[in-house]
């Protein structure tokens, strides 16, 4: 019986993969497979549950990402790749890029996206599923190349007044499913901007952090009533938090497969680790290269220490967002 | 010309075929490989631009790549959609007609690569709807044209080995096949050229620039020297569609000053090889300069024509070569028809028949630096393009004129690790001598005698190419920054722009915005000209 569920599953997805052909890959591609006018949806699966699925199949534009904005310029409609006070480059429902006077255009708000409601049921169960299984492709090891960061001190960027917009910190910890009798970690907790928030949802925060001075601060800021630990090192007890919430400092580890290995064992079952950090492969952010991580480093060095990629935050401007578990 | 230019006009299928390629010089509106078409003619057919109203031209877009390495790329132009690389591997799809960006590719390289002078790169090809770059750390990539996404990355070859490579050049598409080409004749590599299916990025074929044990001229090394004898091939190549031929030039021989230990001919070194575009095959090669001792690249684009040699119309292939020597040979079987030097030289007395050079003794570098010889290190030619005009029936090229000094050295064998008191390298490079002595020269040859038509002197030896035009012009910059466009009937100056920086790349033309348009990268900018 349970098998038959399963082949029956199997063969729904497959049905999916041939409706994902005829209806979405003109548009979207699977790890650069298909057109280009909208995203990539090779890990769609990690970034998105079935009903927020669902929701973008029959309303495409209820949200839409910065990158995919619309404009209508010369009787045609296009994503937005760039403008100045001239002229306007939109990306074409056919894949083409044209530029257009500037004065002609205007946003529209809306997705190019055409709403799915006029597709069966079925068949949108069937793509549903069969978007729920793109998990990207699965990572190999590889020798790092990347230069460590040397610990950042400047606070000014750490407390500028855009943070709370450009980093969603309450997005980002609804994101580890945070327990009230949770010990958490913050690891890294440098000024403590996530330190108190994490303090307000459960039992116990632990604010780690090799410099002294920045967990002053961070002591400084805590919300009353929160039960913080501060603690000086960069050492946690096996087996003694539910969670790991590493904000900023990968990049900065000076002995990032110890300090993995150590991250590791101090999870309980069911544990899971964020790792945020500030995306590489995003031109013009105004952060030095070395306290940056492209998704693929981050990928190669986390997920050979026994993790397991459980999802891909996609909805920070500036960061990626990585929740791992441990892998059996 | 003027139904040429209403067609140039008209929006294109957006897909590069072979048929486009094929017929490059057809549709003069788009630049669609390199060298402009498969005879690295770099010509434009396009006619706005005139003798007449050059003195008109300005900037009318910039393009600002924000680097401090050199910008040695070449645009490609396909249907008002420039596709350009910035160093170190980014590819930046813009508008033509505005400069404005429409989406940017960044491949990473590790932080050592070894390509000998500069993290740069020359450009990208196109087929179909796919863009193909190699790359510093010896990938090549395609990427999606309209979308800027990767379709397929293949490893080359391991960028670490022997004292390492490097992929520059600019790749060039033939049918089903990309052509990519590598560096590191410094570093003691082996050279060879590859060919890699266009849509999955496996390799085809690889032809070894130095004859491996059992195939024919393997004897030209001396002992174990054809392990490392570099022999690279750097630079971009032509094709002849009705031969299937593929023409690439082949770097100096490893180590460059220094042949005590690779006695021989060190064959296929500083040579242009004609390899069968289905199979890599060596069909014929022909050493410009045999056992060099100068690191006298035969890495110059090979520039394809057709013309009456002797009374008798033959297939010919125009080679300004950096040994101080221009070349005629018949493509189709590489029989050597002429060589006339075109700057000073001090090496040869003569040819045979074969065209093998009759050298001069006492050029050879020493241990205290030869300052005598003629041409310098870096060549009377390079890796600037040279362009031939079908109308005029001319060969351009801007030729460096000067000496400088040759140092005998003991390099140490080749190694990437990062600890080596010297990683392999032998490359020297001197300053040169006062202007007086050590010039650049625009000039126009006439490819089937190798006389110089004019001459147009200009104060330092240059890193610019040349491109002529339908209009009748020649256009190039020198390495003060002058942009300047040439009569290409007299190389009388009609126009220039002061740009101040270094250019180390070639110009090209387009039509953008109902416009012929001229770009060329000057310092880390790309300036793009054209008429009100």
């Amino acid at each position: 019986m349970r098998w038959a569920i399963w082949a029956a599953s199997i063969a729904f997805a497959q049905d999916g993969a041939t409706l994902f052909q005829e209806h979405c890959a003109r548009c979207h591609s699977i790890a650069g497979r298909g057109g280009a006018v909208g995203p990539d949806l090779a890990w769609i699966a990690l970034a998105r549950t079935p009903a927020q699925l669902r929701k973008a199949l029959l309303e495409p534009s209820a949200e839409i990402f910065d990158d995919f904005a619309t404009a209508t310029a010369g009787g045609v409609t296009g994503v937005i790749l760039n403008e100045d006070d001239l002229s306007i480059q939109l990306r074409l429902a056919d894949g083409s890029m044209r530029t257009f006077p500037r004065a002609s255009a205007r946003r529209t708000g809306a997705s190019l996206m055409p709403p799915f409601r006029s597709l069966p049921a079925p068949h949108l169960e069937a793509l549903i599923q069969y978007l729920h299984t793109l998990r990207g492709q699965p990572v190999e090891a590889r020798p790092r190349q990347r230069t460590i960061a040397r610990l950042a001190e400047s606070t000014a960027w750490m407390t500028r007044p855009s943070r709370e917009e450009e980093e969603r910190p309450e997005q980002v910890l609804d994101a580890l499913a945070l327990r009230r009798d949770d010990t958490v970690a913050d690891v890294g907790a440098g000024g403590g901007f996530f330190t108190g928030r994490i303090g307000r949802r459960v039992h116990k925060v632990i604010a780690l952090d090799v410099q002294a001075s920045a967990l002053e601060a961070n002591r400084k800021q805590m919300p009353p009533g929160v039960n913080a630990e501060f603690r000086l090192g960069s050492d946690l007890d096996p087996a003694s938090v539910d969670a790991l919430l590493v904000a900023n400092s990968y990049h900065e580890f000076a002995e990032p497969e110890k300090m993995l290995a150590m991250l590791r064992a101090s999870l309980k079952p069911g544990g899971r680790m964020l790792v945020i950090e500030y995306q590489k492969e995003k031109p013009g952010l105004p952060i030095n290269e070395t306290h940056r991580m492209s998704l693929e480093e981050l990928r190669t060095e986390i997920e050979p220490a026994g993790f397991r990629l459980e999802r891909i935050l996609d909805f920070l401007p500036m960061q990626h967002g990585l929740l791992f578990t441990v892998a059996k | 010309m003027k139904a040429l230019l209403l067609l140039a006009a008209l929006p294109l299928c957006a897909q590069v075929s072979n048929d486009r390629l094929l017929k490059a010089l057809g549709e003069p509106g788009n630049w669609l490989m390199y060298s402009g078409n498969y005879m690295s003619w770099r010509y434009s057919g396009l006619n706005q631009i005139t003798t007449e109203n050059v003195k008109g031209l300005k900037v009318k877009w910039l393009y600002q790549a924000r680097t401090t390495e050199k910008f040695e790329s070449t645009p490609l132009v396909v249907d008002g959609v420039m596709y350009l690389t910035r160093p170190e591997n980014e590819v930046v799809a813009l508008d033509a007609a505005t400069g404005r960006v429409y989406w940017t590719y960044v491949h990473r390289n590790p932080e050592r690569t070894f390509n000998c002078c500069g993290k740069v790169n020359r450009g990208v090809a196109i087929a179909g709807n796919r863009l193909f770059m190699n790359t510093l750390d010896m990938h090549i990539i395609a990427i999606d044209a309209k979308g800027g996404r990767e379709l397929w990355k293949t490893k080359m070859y391991d960028h670490e080995a022997a004292g390492g490579y490097a992929a520059p050049g600019a790749p060039l598409v033939v049918k089903d096949k990309v052509i990519v080409g590598m560096a590191g004749g410094e570093r003691g590599v082996s050279g060879f050229l590859d060919a890699y299916d266009v849509e999955t990025g496996k390799r085809a074929w690889r032809f070894h620039t130095i004859p491996q044990p059992g195939e024919a001229n393997f004897g030209t090394w001396a002992g174990d020297s054809w392990k490392t004898g570099g022999a690279s091939t750097w630079n971009s190549g032509a094709y002849d569609p009705d031969l299937n031929l593929v023409y690439w030039g082949t770097s100096n021989p490893w180590p460059d000053y220094n042949g005590d230990f690779r006695k021989g001919d060190n064959l296929y070194s500083c040579s242009v090889i004609a390899l069968d575009a289905e199979t890599g095959k060596l069909r014929w090669f022909y050493q410009f300069t045999p056992h060099d001792l100068h690191d006298w690249d035969a890495t110059q684009v090979p520039v394809l024509f057709n013309g009456d040699y002797q009374g008798k119309p033959r297939k010919l292939m125009a080679w300004p070569n950096r040994n101080g020597f221009y070349y005629l040979l018949d493509r189709a079987t590489g029989e050597f028809l002429l060589a006339k030097s075109f700057v000073r030289q001090t090496w040869v007395r003569g040819f045979d028949a074969k065209g093998r050079p009759d050298v001069i003794p006492g050029n050879e570098p020493t241990p205290e630096g030869n300052t005598t010889t003629f041409p310098g290190v870096d060549g009377a030619a390079n890796w600037m393009s040279h362009s031939y005009s079908p109308i005029t029936k001319l060969l351009y090229t801007f030729a460096r004129d000067e000496r400088r000094v040759f140092t005998k050295d003991q390099p140490p064998h080749p190694t990437t690790a990062p600890d080596a008191a010297n990683t392999g390298r032998s490359f020297r490079r001197r300053p040169r001598f006062a202007p007086e002595e050590s010039w650049g020269q625009v000039m126009a040859l006439d490819p089937l005698t190798g006389e110089a038509r004019w001459t147009h002197k200009v104060v330092s030896p240059p890193w610019s190419g040349v491109m002529s035009t339908a209009g009748g012009l020649v256009f190039t910059a020198t390495l003060e920054g002058v942009v300047m466009a040439l009569d290409a009937k007299s190389g009388e100056r009609l126009w220039h722009f002061l740009g101040n920086d270094r250019v180390y790349s070639s110009p090209i033309s387009f039509f953008a915005g109902g416009k012929q348009l001229v770009s060329v990268p000057v310092g880390d900018v790309l300036i793009t000209f054209g008429l009100d």
